[in-house]
């Protein structure tokens, strides 16, 4: 007979900010991937729909890791003013929050830099792709500081790199992107030894693909309608987004099934899933995030363009379910995530 | 590197009566309700209808390997060489609560002001006493007793340097122990017991 008890430790050591942060970063990367698709596009076509995403891009990507900052921020307990000590107190390098921490730093001057070269400066767009600049610029005149945008576009068109630097910059940028998303997912894996549910193989491919989908879903939404974006783009970058949430959904079905064989922290995450609010989370993350959309994309190919279901409106529903998906992914990896337990024999 | 310190503990001799943690809480001044420094708790273990609750009395481990100092992004947590007691620096913890993920025992607490606390093997007083205090002592050389060792009643909690503890200790125990990264002897008495490995 087996003789055993189990001792199950603590859970839920993080709160809903931990994953607003991880779907913020993960978007944000991913917004910054397709601006560089679109950059890359761009260079060698003249339509101007490239133009249009890739700076709403660099805008979405930044706007989402600033806010994505400050929810990591809002979520630590202790005094709120020790975390912006970080240059002197994240030393331990074997911890990847402290590794993370540069990776987000340095992600954000570089696509700062990025949206501020692209919106700013004396070919500066006049459209709502241009948003940042038209900010400054309100702003400015509010509150009287109207040298602000002048600088801004002097040192835009002063320091915006050309050449072998300019190609040096896009593909440090892409890299940082990748390391962002895939940051995240280490953040929690590094504990995937203790947590079940946080597989160190799975969990960066599953980010990356979610971040990705999400962050195509949210550039070309907003594109769509801010800048009425041409129908055949949204199209093919709406056909992208479908085959990375297909490889999204084989990465969750093989994280889903290692639980099954995990041992007593895995069959536990299992019984968390498949009832109560975990169940909610992970039918709502799969029916939103995976489902829907691909079913949405099937009917549209189907039944053409001219059909209703190709309409702005529901293509955008679809991209908002994509996104609603993306945050529900990380909703689930916080609030069901479960610790091995002690075994006492 | 100093002699390792470490907890030998005797579920047998456990009555499960708490003296551990309420004087744990009493010497350090953790809040009664909340901070379990040392926590009890009866586990039932076997299959119905032979089933037994058995008494366990837990604190940090003072891990051989302690993981709860390889995540924590401001090294607040430091496994001291000289007696391998884990402490923690509490004015560099910024609250994130990765070493409650990380820990596999439990073991890090969090005041109210959002800040990590836990055992410190008694060589100092209240949260953070630990850090920073010279070498752990014997009882005999004018080191602490700890208070969970000092008040329980059957004897169960003993704490000492590990090559001590290690000869008190039956030869499963000591099997035990090698073979986790806790720098705790769990007293192994009974029949086909081995202890609490904490891998699924
Ligand atoms: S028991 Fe937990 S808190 Fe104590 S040293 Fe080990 S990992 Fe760290
Ligand atoms: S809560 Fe404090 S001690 Fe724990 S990992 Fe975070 S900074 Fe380190």
């Amino acid at each position: 007979m087996t003789s055993f008890g189990l001792w199950w430790g603590g859970v839920g050591h993080w709160d809903v900010f931990v994953a607003i942060y991880l779907f913020l970063g993960g978007i944000s990367g991913g917004a910054f991937l397709v601006a560089s698709i679109a950059e890359w596009f761009g260079e060698r076509s003249d339509h101007e729909g490239y133009d249009f995403i890739t700076r709403w891009g660099w805008t979405l990507s930044f706007g989402t890791i600033v806010v994505g900052s400050w929810t990591l921020l809002a979520h630590l307990s202790g005094p709120f003013l020790r975390a912006f000590m970080f240059p002197v107190k994240f030393t331990n390098w074997t911890s990847w929050m402290a590794i993370g921490t540069w990776v987000v730093v340095t992600f954000s001057l570089v696509v700062m830099a990025r949206m501020i070269w692209a919106t700013f400066g004396a070919e500066a767009a006049e459209d709502p792709s241009g948003l940042p600049r038209h900010v400054v610029d309100r702003l400015g005149n509010n509150l009287l500081v109207d040298w602000g945008i002048d600088l801004l576009d002097w040192g835009a068109d002063r320091t915006r790199p050309t050449g072998l630097l300019r190609r040096l910059v896009q593909v440090g940028g892409v890299a940082l992107a990748v390391m962002l998303v895939v940051y995240t997912a280490l953040l929690l894996s590094a504990v995937s030894w203790m947590v079940p549910l946080w597989n160190e193989t799975l969990l960066p491919p599953l980010f990356v693909a979610s971040g990705f989908s999400a962050g195509i879903a949210m550039v070309v939404a907003v594109t769509y309608w801010q800048n009425d974006l041409d129908s055949h783009l949204v199209h093919r970058f709406g056909l992208l987004d479908d085959a990375v949430i297909v490889a999204e959904a084989l990465v969750l079905a093989a994280l889903l099934y290692t639980l099954t064989t995990g041992g007593y922290g895995a069959a536990r995450t299992l019984d968390g899933l498949t009832s109560g609010t975990g169940l909610l989370l992970l039918v709502g993350m799969i029916s939103a995030g995976l489902l829907l959309p691909l079913v949405i994309s099937a009917a549209q190919q189907l039944l053409g363009s001219e059909s209703a279901l190709a309409s702005k409106r529901v293509t955008t529903a679809k991209f908002g379910l994509v996104i609603t998906g993306s945050f529900l992914l990380r909703l689930l990896l916080i609030f069901t995530a479960v610790q091995q337990p002690i075994i006492v024999t | 590197m100093g002699e390792q310190w470490g907890f030998y503990f005797d579920s047998d001799k456990c009555i499960g009566c708490h003296a551990c943690s309420v004087s744990c809480k009493q010497r350090h001044g953790r809040d009664p309700e909340q901070d379990e420094w040392r926590t009890v708790k009866n586990v039932t273990t076997g299959e119905f209808p032979d089933v037994s609750s058995l008494p366990i009395s837990m604190s940090c481990m003072h891990c051989s390997d302690a993981p709860c100092e390889k995540v924590c992004p401001c090294n607040s947590i430091q496994k001291r060489e000289e007696d391998g007691i884990v402490v923690v620096d509490r004015d560099s913890c910024i609250g994130c609560h990765y070493c409650g993920w990380a820990c596999p025992y439990g073991a890090p607490t969090y005041d109210d002001g959002g800040i990590m606390s836990k055992c410190n093997l008694c060589i100092g007083e209240g949260p953070g006493g630990g850090y920073g205090m010279p070498p752990r002592e014997e009882q005999e050389d004018g080191g602490a007793q700890p208070a969970c060792v000092d008040n329980c009643v059957g004897g169960a909690i003993e704490a000492g340097p590990v090559s001590e503890l290690k000869e008190k200790a039956s030869t499963k125990a000591v099997e035990q122990f090698e073979q986790e990264p806790a720098n705790v002897i769990v007293e192994a008495n009974r029949e086909d017991t081995n202890a609490f490995p904490y891998e699924a």
